[in-house]
């Protein structure tokens, strides 16, 4: 999250929140129907249908929430390698050692906006054409949606044909490729590979341990010495964060400079 | 000077294609020469360009007859062709390769091996000849079309090619845009003396540039001419590919006489504004009406708002504020089946858009979705549009101006009143033309039916149009008849 903050991503992050926060409900929703095992119900929907109860209990609540948490962390994780990312450095990168990847890299970055924006076009056009999309049982309306997915797929195949002709028209292939931008360690990749692998070692040794399992069901693990342990290592490793979060804030200003 | 180029007899064949796309074509290209190519949709221009650029056989297979020399080399033997001949592609969109203007530029350097140095010193030669110095670091995604093809011609430039290949590339431009890049060409040419080979239909800025013609039709070599005994030749030979434009806009308009008598509108919006985000407003107050029965085109650059206007008529996107009436209803009180047999809406590239597997079956599922009862309609519209031998063949597998012809007569067949085509003719030649402005009168031929079209295609509006609306960043500046704004 610091990290985010330093590399002013909280615009792109908020998209992530955004589906964090849409599945988040789907599982609240899923578990309070389906996993009725907390003990400590507070509380108890009227009963309205017979052998059909809802009980919301304190551990599934908290037990959701931990789920909702690790969903944010892993999109969080995403969102910051979507914004330190540059693609085409990837690309570059493929395009020296792994040519074919870099083809589908390619492909897939640049169709991916077209197919959207053609099929934006492609229902339009059905619409005006008499199509409706929103008529029907579930089943009608993705039945009603095919040919969309048939346009896309013509449409993708022919502007990856051209996208390709174009490259090989830049001499793709014709000769050993050099690089403009040379590849280099920066202090930030050092900092983050360092930083990354403490963290797994940390954690590794705290799952080692028996440190790192906590019991929601029936009822919740009291709060013992080890779990108190790795909420202390948790405020420390965040803590750590702050001046890595510094350095790095420093590395990409100079470098973006 | 020498050959750069010598074709023998060429012909070829596409893979899994009876019917061959070139026949026994011969000519040669001379060093600093200027050669517009010219020809209809599927006469064989750009498979010569692929022949020129050694794509083809290489990248696209398929059959090659005759011989190909470069420099005196069969062209399959030219190691460094790659290095010497760059070629510019049609649509900007589908050739940017990389995220950043400054990586797209080098992309084809480092194909090529060039030094680190050498790279460096040729993007800042390419950005500052063309202007693109302040889109260095920019986005490739957030530049406009015509940013979008510099950036491209200055990739294929930084590989230090001394022959050009150019396949339409202006025919996704806006006139404006369209110019600075045929301008660009234009000084290539005579300050460095590049060998350019373009494929036009922007005919009206090329003649001035251009040394030799080659026309193309069915895939044979027709005319290999001056730009000028071409010119002279060409109206007599009904070869319609020579400028006009301007004694289109000196006649006066052929409906004028009935504006006075025919108030009727067709549509009318009272102060109609859209946004796509909260912030701005794209469309501002747009106060229009549409007269029935007339032809209208409105015109613009890129940007102006042309596209959106047309799908708030069509109904497909709802105003932020303000009303919209189509003959006088509003156009939200239309049921999806009432819309479809009173407004026709055709996007760009309609062809791209047909998906049933047969020609019929386009043209039913216009029928079934505006439940209209078939009764004779099918084959009324199939002979009208000369389109019954394709009855069951996939639109896919017709050619070009075939599969445009199956896009309008499928929304043709749901009988509609009004008309809204967005770029009809965007990048096509003036045979196609002709038959997109001999469709739309034919329709507002009948009483009551109006055509509105958006177009960059002055010549085409001028040709076609009887009302003419000019757009400027959302707002309607200009609404009058095609006459008082050729006055004027």
């Amino acid at each position: 999250m610091l990290h985010i903050g330093v590399l002013k991503g909280w615009a792109r992050w908020k998209n992530y929140v955004g589906i964090a926060g849409s599945l988040t409900i789907l599982f609240v929703i899923v578990n309070v129907l389906v996993n009725q095992e907390g003990q400590t119900i507070i509380w108890q929907a009227p009963a309205m249908i017979p052998g059909f109860d809802i009980k919301i209990s304190l551990e599934e609540v908290l037990y959701n929430l931990r789920l909702s948490a690790q969903m944010l962390l892993l999109l969080t994780c995403f969102c910051l390698y979507s914004i330190m990312q540059d693609v085409d450095s990837v690309l570059r990168f493929l395009l020296k050692w792994a040519p074919r990847s870099a083809l589908t890299l390619i492909l897939t970055s640049l169709l991916i906006p077209l197919v959207r924006r053609r099929l934006l076009d492609a229902q339009d056009v059905l619409i005006a054409r008499g199509a409706c999309f929103e008529r029907g049982r579930l089943f009608e309306k993705i039945k009603a949606r095919l040919p969309l997915l048939k346009i896309a797929l013509f449409s993708s195949l022919e502007g990856s044909w051209e996208t390709v002709e174009a490259l090989e028209a830049r001499g793709y292939g014709t000769s050993p490729r050099t690089q403009f931008e040379l590849f280099g360690w920066r202090t930030a990749d050092i900092l983050g590979i360092c930083s990354g692998l403490s963290l797994l070692f940390l954690i590794g040794m705290n799952v080692l341990n028996g440190q790192g399992q906590f019991t929601f069901f029936p009822t919740l693990e009291p709060l013992t010495e080890s779990v108190r342990l790795s909420g202390l290592l948790f405020i420390f490793m965040a803590g750590s964060a702050v001046p890595f979060a510094y350095v790095l804030s420093r590395v990409f200003h100079d470098e973006s400079v | 000077m020498m050959n750069l180029f010598e074709l023998d007899s060429v012909g070829y064949f596409y893979p899994q294609r009876k019917k061959p796309s070139l026949q026994k074509v011969s000519f040669s290209v001379r060093e600093g020469e200027f050669i517009l190519i010219l020809g209809s949709s599927g006469s064989g221009k750009s498979t010569v360009a692929r022949i020129l650029g050694g794509l083809i056989p290489e990248y696209y297979g398929g059959h090659l007859e005759g011989k190909v020399f470069y420099q005196g080399k069969s062209i399959a033997e030219c190691k460094d062709l790659r290095r010497n001949v760059g070629i510019v592609f049609q649509n900007p969109e589908r050739q940017i390769l990389a995220q950043c203007v400054e990586n797209e530029i080098t992309l084809g350097m480092e194909n090529l091996g060039f030094p680190r140095e050498e790279m460096g010193r040729r993007l800042n030669e390419v950005l500052g000849f063309l202007n693109l110095e302040s889109l260095r670091h920019r986005e490739t995604f957030t530049l406009s079309g015509g940013e979008k093809q510099r950036v491209i011609l200055g990739a294929v430039l930084a590989m230090g090619p001394n022959t050009l290949i150019l396949d339409e590339p202006t025919s996704q431009l806006d006139p404006k845009a369209a110019e600075e890049f045929l301008s660009i060409l234009r000084r290539l040419h005579r300050e460095f003396g590049y060998t350019v080979i373009l494929i036009e239909h922007k005919i009206e800025h090329c003649y001035a540039s251009a040394e030799r013609v080659l026309f193309f039709d069915d895939g044979r070599l027709v005319v290999d001419d001056t730009a000028l005994a071409f010119m002279k030749n060409a109206v007599g030979h009904q070869i319609h590919y020579v400028p006009k434009m301007t004694e289109e806009f000196q006649e006066p308009s052929r409906n004028d006489r009935w504006i006075d008598q025919q108030r009727n509108h067709a549509i009318s919006c009272q102060n109609v504004s859209f946004s796509y985000s909260a912030k701005t407003s794209f469309l501002d107050r747009i106060d229009l009406k549409i007269h029935k029965g007339f032809i209208t085109a409105i015109v613009g650059e890129n940007g102006a708002g042309k596209s959106t206007l047309l799908k708030l008529l069509a109904g497909l996107i709802r105003p932020f504020s303000g009303k919209i009436l189509i003959e006088d209803k509003p156009i939200e009180s239309f049921l999806p089946s009432e819309r479809v047999r009173t407004i026709g809406y055709l996007p760009q590239q309609p062809d791209d858009f047909l998906f049933n597997d047969t020609v019929e079956e386009e043209l039913n599922f216009t029928l079934r979705s505006a439940h209209i009862s078939e009764q004779g309609k099918l084959e009324q519209i199939l002979n009208l549009f000369d389109i019954e031998p394709f009855r069951y063949l996939h639109p896919k597998a017709l050619s070009v101006g075939e599969r445009e012809r199956v896009a309008l007569a499928s929304v043709w067949i749901a009988s509609p009143k009004i008309l809204l085509l967005d770029e009809p003719t965007r990048g096509l030649g003036p045979d196609r033309r002709s038959f997109w402005a001999a469709m739309l009168r034919q329709f507002v031929s009948v009483p009551g039916h109006t055509v509105v079209f958006v177009s960059q295609d002055i010549e085409f509006v001028a040709a076609s149009a009887d009302h003419v609306i000019v757009m400027d960043r959302g707002v309607v500046k200009i609404n009058s008849t095609l006459q008082e704004i050729s006055c004027a």
